[in-house]
C-alpha cells in the first residue's frame, strides 16, 4: 500500500474512460436496424476551441448542396457561442444535456441521433464535438447508435495555433488524440498565415498522424460533399462537375471493377492515395454489387446487392492525385 | 458510536433491531421478560457498527470489473490495486491462467489495458491461439484503438478470411491476424462482448459481485449516487430489489437519482416519481435525495479551481459543465424537502455550491436540510465555515490524500492544494458534519472504510513516509464516527443506523481487532471478519 505508484496515472483514467465508452457505446447496437444504404451518415466534427469549427458548419449549412444536413452541437463550454451562430440556418439544431461522465453523454447523443434517424427528414448529420470531447468516445457512441453510420471524423486544426497547442503538455496528447483519429484533417485560417507557417502546420499533422488525408480551408470554405457522405443520396455521379468549387477535382470511373473486395481494401489499406472521398459502387467477378465509401485514410466496403449502377466517383484536392487513385484502382485485380 | 455510552460487551436483538445494549448482566430485565439465546461467536471479535459508505457507484462499477486488467501500470480491482505486467509474456502468463480457470468456454476471456509500446510489441491471432484455441480471448489496448482476438474470438466477432473492413488486421498471407483497429472495427470487435458484459442479467450480476466486495470491506449500507445513469431507473431498482431478495446482496441500498436524467425522463412527475418510489422502498431499498455533478474528477484533474489555479493553466480540462440556472435546478427539490447532493471537487467549484445554497437559504430558508457537498477534495478553512454556517456538510473522497496527492504536487494543483487536499481537520473545527466515502469506483481507488479511516487519521502520501497537511489530520474516533454514525447522519438515517443503540438495525462490523487499540497507522491492516446485517451474520 505504500509503494510509490508509477507515472501516467493521468493518463490511466482517460484510457479506462475511453474502454468504458467502447463497452458502453456498443451495447444497445442492433445489426438488425442499422444498415449502411440508408442510414444517416454522421461526420464528426472535432477540434479544439477556436480552431473553426463552427465556421465550418456554418458555411456547410448555407451550402447544403441540395443535402438535407441536421447539425448536432455539444453544448458543453461554449453553449451560448455555438447556439448562437448555428440557431439561424437549420431546423434540426441538436443540443445535448452536460455530463461529465461519459457515458452520460455518450446515451444522449445516442438517443439524439436515433430521433433524428427515425424522422427521416436528414441525409446527412454533422456532430460538432466539444473542444476537449475524446473523439473515440463520440465515435463509439456513433457507432453504437442504431438507424446511423460513423460516416468520418473531420478533425479542425488551427494552422496558426496547431505548433504551440501540440507542443503544450497537456492540450498536445488531446489534440494528437484528435489527429490520429482523423479521417480527413482540415487546418483552417490558412489565409490567415504564410507559406511557412502553413507548411509546419501541414509537416506537423503529418508527424502527428501519418497517413492524414490534409485539407487547408480559408474561412471555412469546404465543399459539404467533401465534409459530409451522403450515400447515394447527395453526390450526383453523373453530374459531377459541381465539384469545381472549393478547389476540388473529381473523375468518376465507370465501370467499377470487377475487383475482388478484399484485394480493393487492401489496396486502399496499404496505398497512400490521396483521395479525400470515394464512394459508389462496383462489382465483384461473381457479379456481386459492393458499396464502397472512402473518406481520407477510412474506406467502406459493405455488400449492397441493390447498388443502383457500377461507378464510383473520386474527389481530391488537384488532378494529379485524382488520377494516381484511378490508376492505382485500375491496377486491382478481380479474383 | 453512542458517545454516551462508548463500550458494551453484549447486545440484545429481536426481529433485526437493537433491543438493548450493555452486558449480559445489564440486559437481563430483557431476557427475563422474553425466549432467547445468547450467540457467543463473535466473544473473541470487535462488534462495530456497520460501516456506511455514503458515496459508491456499484451497479455501474461493477459491470466493468468483469474485465481482467493486464496494463502495465498499477490499477484500482475490488480488492486493491492490481499489479502492472511489465512484459508481454507477463501478459501471456496473466491469459494462460485465466483460460485455464475458465469452466465454460462459452464466455469469452475479457481482458484491458494492454500496451504495445511499453509491453514489447502487439499481441496477434496466433499468439492467443497459443493460450486457448477454444476460449475466446479479447484484449482491448489501454489505448482502446485496437483490440486483439484469438480464432474463437473470431468466430464470435463474426468474420473470417473472406470478411471485409477498415482496420481487419491481416498476415502478409492474408490469413486474419486478430487486430481491430480503430473505431470503426473495434465497435465491431466489441458487440459480442458487449453482449456478454451487458447482457440480460449483467445488471445483476454487477450488484452482486460489488455487493460481495463491500461486504467483505465491512460495508453493511451505502448509496448509489448516480440511480438511472447505467440502465435507467426501474431496471435499476429492480435489479437491487432482486438481488436483495434472492440474498445476494447483503447491504442497504440507498438509490439517489442523477438530476439531469431524472428531469429528463420525468419532467414535471420527478417529484411525484420520487416520492412513489419512497412508498415503494423500505428498510433495505430506498431513495433518497437528489445528486448533482458539477465538475470533473480529482485524478483526471478536470476539477475547478479558484487562483492561482492549475500549475500549467491552459492544459486544465475545465469548464466543460454550466453552471448556469443551478439555483433554478436545485430550487424544487430543495423546496419539496429533498436533500441535496451535490459534486464539487475544485475550490472554485465549492465557492460555485456554496453561493447556490446561500440563494436557496435567501430564497426559502431551511433548517436541518443536510445539503451535501460531494467529494470536497480542495477547499479551504473558510469554505469550511461557511460551509457550517450555511447548514451543510460533506461527504469527502480521502483516499486521494495518500494514493493521488503527492503525484500532484508536480502535476496539476500545486504543492499547497495537493498537500490540503481534503481538509477534514478544517471541516471538524468549523463543526461541519462530515463523512468519508470512496466514490468506488468510478476513480482509482479502492473501497475499504478502514483504509479510508487510516488516511484521514494518518494523512500519509503514497511515498509511504510524508504526512501531508498534518493540521488535516483528524483523532480515530472522528475517523471512525466518519465511516459509521456520520456516515448515517449525511444519508439523514442517523435515527436508524450508525451505531450500536437500542431501536436502531442490527447492523455491525465484526473486527479482528480494536481499531480503538491498535496503532493508528495498523488501522487499514485490521480484519474485517463478517458482517451483520438486521441481526443475521453475511458469512
Amino acid at each position: 500500500m505504500s509503494q510509490p505508484i508509477k507515472a501516467r496515472f493521468d493518463e490511466l483514467d482517460s484510457a479506462w474512460s475511453r474502454v468504458i465508452s467502447t463497452l458502453n457505446a456498443s451495447r444497445h447496437h442492433d445489426q438488425e436496424k442499422s444498415n449502411v444504404q440508408t442510414d444517416l451518415a454522421v461526420t464528426l466534427l472535432t477540434g479544439f476551441l477556436g480552431s473553426g469549427k463552427t465556421t465550418i458548419l456554418r458555411h456547410a449549412l448555407e451550402r447544403p448542396q441540395g443535402l438535407k444536413i441536421a447539425a448536432v452541437v455539444n453544448d458543453v463550454g461554449e453553449i451560448e457561442v455555438d447556439a448562437y451562430l448555428v440557431a439561424a440556418e437549420t431546423p434540426s439544431r441538436i443540443s445535448l444535456a452536460n455530463g461529465c461522465v461519459c457515458c452520460a453523454l455518450a446515451d444522449d447523443l445516442s438517443n439524439q441521433l436515433e430521433t433524428l434517424a427515425r424522422t427521416g427528414d436528414y441525409d446527412v448529420v454533422i456532430i460538432e464535438a466539444t473542444g476537449v470531447a475524446d473523439p473515440i468516445s463520440v465515435a463509439q457512441a456513433i457507432h453504437g447508435t442504431n438507424g446511423c453510420h460513423l460516416d468520418g471524423i473531420v478533425a479542425v486544426a488551427d494552422s496558426r495555433s496547431l505548433e504551440e497547442q501540440l507542443g503544450n503538455h497537456h492540450t498536445g496528447s488531446l489534440l494528437h488524440r484528435q489527429l490520429q483519429a482523423a479521417h480527413l484533417v482540415v487546418l483552417s485560417k490558412i489565409d490567415l498565415v504564410n507559406e511557412d507557417i502553413r507548411q509546419t502546420a501541414h509537416d506537423l499533422v503529418a508527424e502527428a498522424a501519418p497517413g492524414s488525408r490534409i485539407v487547408p480551408v480559408e474561412r471555412g470554405q469546404i465543399d459539404v460533399n467533401v465534409l459530409c457522405g451522403a450515400g447515394d443520396k447527395g453526390v450526383s455521379i453523373t453530374n459531377s462537375e459541381k465539384f469545381s468549387n472549393f478547389d476540388v477535382v473529381s473523375t468518376v470511373i465507370n465501370p467499377a471493377g470487377p475487383w475482388d473486395p478484399i484485394h480493393l481494401g487492401n489496396a486502399l489499406e496499404q496505398s497512400d492515395h490521396q483521395l479525400l472521398r470515394a464512394k459508389g459502387w462496383f462489382d465483384d467477378q461473381h457479379g456481386n454489387r459492393y458499396h464502397l465509401e472512402v473518406v481520407g485514410r477510412r474506406w467502406s466496403i459493405e455488400p449492397s446487392s441493390d447498388g443502383p449502377f457500377q461507378a464510383l466517383v473520386l474527389i481530391g484536392l488537384d488532378q494529379i492525385d485524382v488520377d494516381a487513385a484511378a490508376t492505382m484502382l485500375a491496377g486491382i485485380t478481380k479474383s | 458510536m453512542d458517545q454516551g455510552r462508548p463500550d458494551a460487551s453484549a447486545v440484545a436483538v429481536a426481529d433485526g433491531r437493537i433491543v438493548s445494549v450493555g452486558s449480559v448482566e445489564s440486559i437481563e430485565p430483557w431476557l427475563r421478560r422474553h425466549p432467547h439465546s445468547i450467540d457467543d461467536r463473535y466473544s473473541d471479535k470487535i462488534l462495530m457498527p456497520g460501516f456506511i459508505d455514503p458515496h459508491t457507484h456499484l451497479r455501474l462499477s461493477g459491470t466493468y470489473m468483469g474485465l481482467e486488467y493486464v496494463g502495465p501500470i498499477e490499477s484500482a480491482a475490488p480488492d486493491g490495486l492490481r499489479k502492472g505486467l511489465p512484459t508481454r509474456d507477463a501478459v501471456l502468463n496473466q491469459l494462460r491462467a485465466l483460460a485455464a480457470e475458465r469452466s465454460d468456454p462459452e464466455i469469452p476471456i475479457t481482458a484491458w489495458g494492454y500496451d504495445p509500446a511499453s509491453q514489447s510489441g502487439h499481441l496477434d491471432r496466433d499468439m492467443l491461439d497459443q493460450i486457448s484455441d477454444t476460449v475466446p480471448i479479447w484484449v482491448i489496448a489501454y489505448a482502446p484503438h485496437i483490440i486483439y482476438a484469438n480464432s474463437p474470438m473470431l468466430k464470435l466477432i463474426g468474420v473470417d478470411d473472406d470478411s471485409v473492413g477498415h482496420g481487419i488486421g491481416r498476415y502478409p498471407d492474408g490469413r486474419l491476424n486478430g487486430w481491430f483497429v480503430e473505431t470503426e472495427a473495434t465497435a465491431r470487435a466489441t458487440r459480442p462482448v458487449a453482449d456478454v458484459v451487458y447482457g440480460p442479467g449483467s445488471g445483476r450480476a454487477a450488484i452482486d459481485r460489488m455487493g460481495a466486495v463491500a461486504k467483505a470491506a465491512g460495508v453493511t449500507t451505502t448509496a448509489d449516487l448516480v440511480w438511472g445513469m447505467a440502465d435507467g431507473f426501474e431496471p435499476e431498482w429492480e435489479d437491487h430489489a432482486r438481488a436483495i431478495s434472492d440474498g445476494t446482496l447483503p447491504l442497504r441500498m440507498f438509490m439517489i437519482p442523477f438530476e439531469p436524467k431524472l428531469v429528463r425522463e420525468f419532467g414535471d412527475d420527478m417529484l411525484e416519481f420520487l416520492a412513489a418510489k419512497r412508498r415503494q422502498g423500505d428498510e433495505r431499498l430506498n431513495t433518497h435525495g437528489i445528486k448533482y455533478v458539477n465538475d470533473g474528477s480529482y485524478p483526471s484533474m478536470t476539477l475547478v479551481m479558484n487562483e492561482p489555479g492549475y500549475l500549467d493553466e491552459d492544459t486544465a480540462h475545465t469548464g466543460e459543465i454550466p453552471w448556469e440556472n443551478m439555483v433554478e435546478r436545485m430550487l424544487p427539490f430543495w423546496k419539496a424537502g429533498v436533500q441535496i447532493h451535490s459534486h464539487a471537487n475544485g475550490d472554485r467549484t465549492v465557492d460555485m455550491t456554496l453561493d447556490t445554497l446561500e440563494a436557496l437559504q435567501r430564497i426559502h430558508p431551511r433548517f436541518d436540510h443536510r445539503f451535501t457537498i460531494e467529494h470536497y477534495c480542495i477547499s479551504s478553512p473558510s469554505q469550511a465555515k461557511r460551509l457550517a454556517a450555511l447548514g451543510g456538510q460533506a461527504s469527502v473522497n480521502i483516499y486521494f490524500v495518500h494514493f493521488r496527492a503527492q503525484l500532484h504536487s508536480d502535476h496539476g494543483f500545486g504543492p499547497d492544494r495537493s498537500e490540503a487536499t481534503a481538509r477534514l481537520g478544517s471541516l471538524e473545527r468549523a463543526r461541519v458534519p462530515f463523512a468519508l466515502h470512496s466514490d468506488f469506483n468510478l476513480v482509482v481507488t479502492p473501497l475499504s472504510p478502514l483504509l479510508a479511516a487510516w488516511c484521514a487519521v494518518n494523512r500519509i502520501g503514497a511515498d509511504g513516509e510524508t504526512v501531508l497537511a498534518p493540521g488535516e489530520r483528524i483523532s480515530v474516533d472522528s475517523a471512525l464516527r466518519a465511516i459509521t454514525i456520520d456516515a448515517a447522519y449525511i444519508l439523514n438515517r442517523d435515527d436508524r443506523l450508525g451505531s450500536i443503540e437500542v431501536g436502531k438495525h442490527a447492523d455491525f462490523t465484526v473486527l479482528d481487532d480494536d481499531p480503538y487499540q491498535v496503532h493508528p497507522e495498523d488501522l487499514k491492516d485490521i480484519e474485517v471478519h463478517d458482517t451483520v446485517l438486521a441481526g443475521e451474520s453475511t458469512n
